[in-house]
């Protein structure tokens, strides 16, 4: 897998900090489990959270706390180290595999615009920003759209096209409000990808019907 | 690579005192980790008390919480570290990296009331087969190149950097805070960034392997 399109370094330095929502996390760190670029990239990048924290100024402990930790330490087993993750399972990067209780292949899609499935994924603090997979038909186009906040695609199965290029399985498109596009669903097969927001979509198109089933994202 | 670990520090002592007794404490908090994680080891766990848990209430007074909070915060964080020890790597951070992401996934739970995924993304990585000292001392190494590089950041991208990792601002409300555009608060970070991975690029070039 030759992966082009990568998160941003302000996005990925968003993720080591910790402050991207939980959808927005979700969609990084699945690329992160397909992509050694941006695992080395993460890693420089809490090697500064580690920095910082080094220089923080000490705060003054209250006085019996590290007897209070000691007496913790007795109530408190040590774990094993445990084998590493698999970077997939249900076939899908691991990160996502927590998210989901079924197979990609055996996912019960629900229909949302002509060519377009859905299927939404819990998370946390539903309510701030979504985290969803899109089933797009070959050849689909989405509706023209800009966004609030970010959207964060990666493409797990197919292609999709569009103003900023092609993405491919592993390719993760990281758009904010600065930029709109159009995905068109390349015409070969099925494009299913893993999409989040973190505000709702803006539409460009003059005929609200066509943007109707969208407007949830 | 390939390098005494030894000589190393030795080479690094002779050059600068004050640097290289940050990569000495650096590659001695690691090795309190080991031994935590081998034996349980009580000592060598206050060590890491003694310097990591007052940095710790500080990151999480930063991001917003009353001091009793942030004592709380900093003691599930050393827990954390006490129970989770056997799965710190030499080979993929520093002690001082690794304790920050846990500081920081613990204060997404509690502070953000927000989750984030659980899976260990770097130890998808290989481990790599060198001996665990080599490892120590390498990681030491950059975690001092990462420092140096922090701190001589000019002001604006240093602001930027501190209100995304202390103040857990997103980029949206450090613009707003800033009274700056978006884009500029991504440029800044980028910049920095870059700044930080040409310090670690040099290394590598530097390197005899």
């Amino acid at each position: 897998m030759t992966i082009r399109h990568h998160p941003s370094e302000a996005s990925l330095i968003a993720h080591a900090s910790g402050t991207l929502g939980e959808g927005l996390s979700v969609v990084v760190a699945s690329h992160l489990a397909l992509c050694q670029r941006c695992r080395d990239h993460l890693r420089a990048a809490e090697d500064i959270g580690g920095a910082l924290v080094e220089a923080l100024p000490p705060s003054a402990l209250s006085p019996g706390g590290r007897e209070a930790m000691l007496a913790r330490l007795d109530a408190t087993p040590r774990e094993a180290g445990v084998a590493p993750p698999l970077p997939r399972a249900r076939g899908v990067p691991r990160p996502l595999a927590d998210y989901l209780d079924v197979d990609l292949e055996s996912v019960p899609w629900r229909a949302m615009a002509p060519g377009v499935r859905r299927y939404p994924l819990v998370t946390a603090r539903s309510g701030h920003g979504t985290l969803r997979l899109l089933r797009i038909a070959p050849g689909t186009a989405l509706p023209r759209h800009e966004h609030q906040g970010h959207e964060f695609t990666l493409v797990l199965k197919g292609s999709f096209s569009d103003d900023l290029g092609r993405y491919r399985p592993g390719d993760l498109a990281d758009l904010d409000s600065s930029r709109g596009h159009q995905p068109i669903a390349d015409a070969d097969e099925d494009c299913v990808c893993l999409i989040a927001t973190d505000a709702p979509l803006r539409f460009k198109t003059l005929l609200p019907r066509l943007a109707q089933p969208f407007l949830g994202m | 690579m390939g390098e005494d670990p030894a000589m190393t520090v030795a080479e690094t002592l002779a050059d600068d005192p004050a640097r290289s007794a940050k990569v000495a404490e650096s590659i001695r908090f690691a090795e309190c980790l080991r031994d935590v994680a081998e034996r349980g080891d009580r000592e060598a766990f206050m060590t890491l008390y003694d310097h990591f848990a007052p940095r710790l209430a500080s990151y999480m007074t930063r991001a917003g919480a009353s001091p009793a909070q942030a004592e709380d915060l900093m003691q599930d964080a050393m827990l954390a570290v006490w129970r989770k020890a056997a799965l710190f790597d030499p080979a993929k951070a520093s002690a001082a990296t690794w304790i920050f992401t846990i500081a920081r996934n613990l204060r997404i739970d509690l502070l953000r009331r927000d989750r984030r995924p659980t899976v260990d993304i770097g130890a998808l990585d290989l481990a790599d087969p060198s001996d665990g000292a080599e490892a120590t001392v390498d990681a030491a190494r950059r975690a001092d190149r990462v420092r140096r590089a922090v701190a001589a950041l000019p002001p604006e991208q240093a602001e930027v950097i501190r209100l995304s990792y202390f103040d857990g601002l997103p980029h949206p409300e450090i613009a707003a805070r800033l009274n700056i555009p978006l884009g500029t608060v991504k440029s800044r970070l980028r910049l920095a960034f870059k700044k930080v991975r040409g310090a670690l690029a040099d290394e590598t070039m530097g390197d005899p392997a």
